[in-house]
Parts: structure tokens; C-alpha cells; sequence
């Protein structure tokens, strides 16, 4: 955990962070519900309510597709961190703009009042059979329940009670509510317009999505692939060659990723993963001599993983040694907390 | 990510781009020409 923590976690950072985040999406709603009502005036109080769901729907799927290109965008470019940073504030934001738009769905049937013809909808279990025709509200309302359960969790207290890697684990569903999402615009508002403006939209969201999760996966696998010495220690390369109060990134036959940190002449290696939420350690930096998760800011000390006093968080630590000019890393880990740093 | 949790995502994603890819695609093909009346989410909502 960091030095610098709160029992309250709002700081300035956040504030500017959400301040924007609500400006923008403000902005884009008021934008579309403007032109839109400027270009194709709504005839009654039904063609409002519309525009709204439009607006907020469309909001909510390129919400979406932002938080879904984040972390492959962190790991592309270092200067593009900020934006992981509270992004869980932007699921939440995007689950809060998910259920506008579905209560505007209601708001309508209710103003039609039609709302048994939604029930009847939801029900033609004949109609679950079919592709085209299928209840695209239904898959609507799963991704509303995924975001619903994701945001619910986002909290500390969930991810310490699941722990990290339960948590992680379950928040890897929102790629299926992204999937749901996009089956709903193409079986929903794509099959009644003819116009090429939602096949872009979706179209372009997934190529996007998909092009910067396979750049960034392709990209890490090249970076961190790592050269076997002697008795299985792997080569990470001259001490020079390891950014001074940063990190290189090997990774371990198994697939277990090491993050070799440079303090000056002292060199320790710990597990790339935080304790809190698993995030990238080898990406941050070492700051007042911490090595400090580039994502929250939990830190440890770099010659044992252990956070400073009062926190109790443990890192697993490896063996480092020096060897024909090259500093080598044993991959097989030593218990939490072990004190393993060398001087070059 | 853990290891486990790369694996699964590696697979886990691939699986949902080809599948939600191949959705769409074929969303977009067998799409019907639309009716000329009503507001266009909700067309046949009242049908």
C-alpha cells in the first residue's frame, strides 16, 4: 500500500479526472439531443424520450469502448496512464448511463401505454429461436446486469474480500457485456435503419477494440521474451541497460512475469504483479525509494516487497546474480518478502 | 494479470471477437429494408 494513503481515497487527481469524465459525456449527450433535434425536429413527447435513448445509448457504447481500450492503450505508450487511473469511476459512470438508458425504454412504453407489449416481447419464446428477430432487449439487459455486478464491485472492500485475483477474474465479464451490447445495437436499432451511421459506429468499435488488444499483446510478448543462462536463470541484460528507478520486464518459461527494478547501483527483482489489484509493477517507477504500482500508487520496498510500514503487504521476491556483464534473474520465486537485491 | 488470468483472456477474448465479429457481419447482411413510418428504435415495438 502506499505511504501516501487516505482511509478516504479522493484526492485532487480523481476529482480532475471525474470532473472531465462528466464534462465530456454532459457535453456529448447535450450535443446529440441537440443537433439531432435541430436536424429531425421529434413530433411529440414519444420522439423525445427516443432521442434520449438514443443519446444515452450511444453514449454508453462508446463509454464502453473507451474503457475496453485503456489498458491495451497504457501499455502501448507510458503517457497514456493517467487514463487507467480511476477508471473504475468510468464504469461506474458507464453502468449509471446504461440504466438512463434503459429507464428512458420504460419511460416510453409507459408513455405508449404499451407496456404489456414489451412484456409480450420479452416472452415470444418462439422468437429466441430466430437470428434476425431475436429479443435484442434481452441482451441489453445482460450487459446491464454485467455492468450492474461490475460496478457494484468496483469498491476496495470487494477487492480485498474477493481478493485480486477472484476480482480480476470476475471483471473479465465485461467482454461479454461488451458483447452483448454490440448484438443488441446490431439486432436492435441496426436492423430498423437503413443508414450507414450505426454499422460504422459498431464496426469501427470493434476493429478498434480488436487492433489495440493484439498490437499491445503482440508487442508485450516480443518486449518481455527473455534469453535462458546457465541452470535455467534468465538473461536480463546489462545493469545499464535497466532504466534507472524503473523496471525491465522479463518473462519466465512458465509465463510468470518479472519486473528487475535499478535503484541506482541496487537491483531487485519482485513478482510484475501488485498485491492490490494485480496491476503492471514493472511499469511504474521507484519513488522515495519504493517501487510504486503505476495504477493506484501501492508501494514496496524494493529490497524485500514489502509495502513501508504500517501496511502489511507482501511481494514474492527472485534471485539475482551477475554474470558475464549481464544481470540473470532465477524465475523460480522466493517466499513474500524475501530480501534479494544485489549491487552492481 | 496472472498468468492464468492472461491465458483466459487471450482465449476468452479471441473466442468473443470472432463470435460478436461474425454476428455483426451477418447482422448487417441479412438486415430488411426498413418500414417508412414510426420512430426508427421502436417501429416494431407496437406491431
Amino acid at each position: 500500500m502506499s505511504v501516501g494513503f487516505q482511509a478516504v481515497q479522493w484526492n485532487r487527481a480523481k476529482f480532475i479526472y471525474d470532473a472531465i469524465l462528466i464534462g465530456c459525456v454532459t457535453a456529448f449527450i447535450g450535443t446529440f439531443i441537440a443537433v439531432e433535434s435541430w436536424l429531425h425536429p421529434p413530433k411529440d413527447a414519444g420522439g423525445w424520450i427516443d432521442l434520449r435513448i438514443r443519446a444515452f445509448g450511444i453514449c454508453a457504447f462508446l463509454m464502453l469502448t473507451v474503457i475496453l481500450s485503456i489498458g491495451p492503450l497504457a501499455r502501448l505508450s507510458p503517457r497514456l496512464l493517467p487514463l487507467l487511473y480511476n477508471r473504475r469511476h468510468f464504469g461506474v459512470l458507464t453502468f449509471l448511463i446504461a440504466l438512463a438508458h434503459a429507464g428512458f425504454m420504460i419511460e416510453w412504453y409507459l408513455g405508449q401505454n404499451a407496456l404489456p407489449s414489451l412484456a409480450a416481447e420479452l416472452t415470444k419464446w418462439s422468437d429466441y429461436g430466430k437470428f434476425i428477430g431475436f429479443p435484442f432487449k434481452v441482451l441489453g439487459l445482460a450487459a446491464l446486469l454485467v455492468l450492474f455486478l461490475l460496478a457494484s464491485t468496483s469498491h476496495d472492500f470487494w477487492l480485498a474480500f474477493l481478493t485480486p485475483r477472484t476480482w480480476k477474474a470476475l471483471h473479465m465479464a465485461l467482454y461479454a457485456g461488451y458483447g452483448f451490447v454490440v448484438m443488441h445495437v446490431a439486432l436492435g436499432a441496426m436492423q430498423n435503419s437503413r443508414g450507414a451511421a450505426i454499422p460504422v459506429m459498431l464496426g469501427a468499435s470493434l476493429v478498434l477494440v480488436s487492433a489495440l488488444h493484439l498490437t499491445a499483446g503482440r508487442r508485450e510478448q516480443r518486449k518481455h521474451a527473455a534469453k535462458l543462462a546457465s541452470e535455467g536463470w534468465l538473461i536480463v541484460g546489462p545493469p545499464q541497460s535497466i532504466p534507472d528507478k524503473g523496471a525491465a520486464i522479463v518473462s519466465a518459461h512458465s509465463g510468470e512475469r518479472i519486473a528487475v527494478f535499478r535503484d541506482g547501483r541496487q537491483i531487485g527483482a519482485v513478482t510484475n504483479l501488485c498485491a492490490h489489484q494485480n496491476g503492471p509493477l514493472g511499469e511504474g517507477r521507484i519513488i522515495d525509494g519504493c517501487i510504486t504500482c503505476p495504477w493506484h500508487g501501492y508501494q514496496y520496498k524494493l529490497e524485500d516487497g514489502c509495502a513501508p510500514a504500517p501496511f502489511t503487504e507482501k511481494l514474492v521476491t527472485y534471485k539475482l546474480r551477475i554474470n558475464r556483464g549481464n544481470v540473470e534473474v532465477d524465475p523460480r520465486p522466493l517466499p513474500a518478502g524475501t530480501r534479494a537485491t544485489i549491487s552492481s | 494479470m496472472t498468468r492464468t488470468h492472461r491465458d483466459w483472456h487471450r482465449t476468452i477474448w479471441i473466442i468473443l471477437a470472432i463470435v460478436v465479429g461474425a454476428g455483426f457481419v451477418l447482422a448487417l447482411a441479412l438486415r430488411p429494408a426498413p418500414a417508412a413510418t414510426a420512430s426508427p428504435v421502436f417501429q416494431e415495438r407496437l406491431q
